[in-house]
């Protein structure tokens, strides 16, 4: 009863359900766009230049804090890597909060889902983000500041699944943020937390081995880890399981379908 | 058709749960001008809100086999700080029709003049309803759902809504609701009055018509009766 179940088409229901999504998803994604940038054409240049700024200006302030102390690694590569991903899972979850309030209206019209407006936002964000890491990484390979990459593979896997993990994280907390002020508020903490533990500013081999079990439990230094992995190759020492990441971000799209699920029976109770 | 099979829908309130439509079983053949008539807060607006697929129902079924509208009320259904034309090319995408195609028609019909190109959130209620009015007849279903919108703008422009809707796709289906039982009347092909969480169906328009007036809008007032 709740498929996109109109217009007799030859195809069967789930590709005719398949090409629908699409055709809402991009609707939202151009509707996001110029609520967010607005008309003119450069607007949606903020998308990459926002998190490119940030990552840029934490570039050049690490660079300048350990110019002469000899950081263990090079600077460059090190924020550029932990810096994108911290944008990926602070953003998802920043756009995913109070999500479907604004867009209420929309639910009006039977071919939008709950899932279309998390997908739309969590994509562009990650598009976002994912055009500066490529940007900032290319102009400071440019610039010197970092070398060629040793594995190119995994540091686009290590990204597919910080991305899993972000969009899952936002649409996650999108959907428990509908039922209260509870979330929205305590995320705030929380990521400011996370962010300590998040491998973001550390790397897992520098740790004495008693706390690197425990920070391996953290979902996003995994990911964090293969990048970085991808960039140095095999030194220093890297720590990840893709099996651990793997079941983190299985586990929480099947959380995140039930919580969306759910929304939709409760909608504008 | 559209088939709704023994549809309960409960709201969580202050004092437990509401129900607030109790077993409803309908359906909507092609052509078929369904008139719903209630009370306000019997219910109506839920009835099509679940029909339009908007809300599900908390049990029973409803299928589809014809493309249905969103409802059409005051308000609702459009993005606030999008433009009128922002608006049209959003449902145009989400409905899959060419939006050139549709634009200079809802321009016209619409009469937004410059509002057109404003953002939704500054036009009055009758200003939104002309919008959406102008928009599902342009991107065309085969079953218009309307809540009590039919007092949209001045005379004339009603004229041409009931015109475009009950003269042009008079071989479209309606589900109309309404607490209003004369515009039931003058364009209904069949009548129903929800009262209470039940719905009872007539097979004719003027006797839905008396049932309303005599047993729920004026019941203990005038005559009272049951059924």
């Amino acid at each position: 009863m709740n498929k996109r179940d109109y217009s007799q088409g030859q195809q069967s229901h789930l590709l005719q359900a398949f090409f629908i999504q699409k055709r809402v998803v991009g609707a939202l994604l151009l509707r996001e766009i110029i609520t967010r940038y607005g008309r003119n054409n450069v607007g949606f240049m903020w998308l990459l230049l926002e998190p490119m700024i940030f990552c840029v200006g934490v570039v050049i302030l690490w660079n300048t804090i350990h110019k002469d102390d000899g950081f263990r690694v090079a600077v460059t590569p090190f924020i550029v890597t932990g810096y994108s991903c911290l944008l990926l899972w602070r953003n998802c979850p920043a756009r995913g909060i109070k999500a479907i309030e604004p867009n209420r209206s929309l639910l009006h019209h039977r071919p939008v889902k709950i899932i279309d407006i998390f997908i739309a936002r969590m994509m562009l964000e990650i598009a976002g983000v994912t055009a500066a890491f490529i940007t900032v990484s290319l102009a400071m390979i440019g610039l010197d500041l970092m070398a060629l990459p040793k594995d190119l593979g995994l540091i686009i896997g290590g990204w597919f699944y910080m991305a899993w993990f972000s969009a899952c994280l936002g649409t996650i907390l999108g959907c428990l943020s509908e039922h209260g002020e509870l979330v929205e508020r305590l995320w705030h903490p929380i990521g400011y937390f996370l962010l300590a533990v998040s491998g973001t500013f550390f790397m897992v081999d520098w740790l004495p081995h008693n706390l690197q079990q425990w920070v391996l439990l953290v979902p996003m230094v995994h990911p964090i880890e293969m990048i970085r992995a991808g960039y140095w190759g095999d030194s220093p020492h890297f720590h990840y399981s893709i099996w651990y990441i793997s079941i983190v971000c299985l586990s929480m799209s099947l959380l995140a379908l039930l919580l969306m699920a759910d929304k939709r029976m409760k909608m504008l109770t | 058709m559209i088939t709704l099979k023994n549809i309960i829908k409960r709201y969580k309130s202050r004092t437990g749960a509401h129900t607030v439509l109790n077993g409803i079983d309908l359906t909507v053949a092609p052509g078929e001008r369904l008139g719903v008539l209630g009370k306000n807060g019997a219910g109506k607006s839920t009835l099509i809100r679940l029909i339009s697929g908007q809300e599900l129902p908390d049990a029973g079924t409803i299928r589809r086999k014809m493309k249905v509208s969103w409802p059409l009320a005051f308000s609702g259904g459009f993005q606030g700080s999008l433009t009128g034309l922002d608006n049209l090319r959003f449902l145009s995408r989400v409905y899959d029709v060419d939006h050139e195609a549709i634009q200079s028609f809802v321009e016209d019909f619409a009469e937004l003049g410059k509002y057109f190109r404003e953002p939704v959130k500054h036009y009055s209620s009758g200003m939104q309803a002309r919008l959406a009015f102008a928009l599902s007849l342009a991107i065309e279903f085969d079953c218009y759902l309307i809540d009590e919108i039919i007092a949209v703008g001045d005379a004339r422009f009603h004229e041409k809504c009931m015109h475009e809707l009950f003269e042009k796709r008079k071989n479209r289906a309606f589900v109309i609701v309404s607490h209003d039982p004369n515009f039931i009347k003058s364009y209904c092909t069949r009548a129903a009055v929800l009262e209470s969480g039940n719905m009872t169906c007539f097979n004719s328009v003027p006797e839905a018509y008396d049932y309303y007036m005599n047993d729920v809008l004026y019941a203990g007032s005038g005559h009272a009766g049951s059924s």
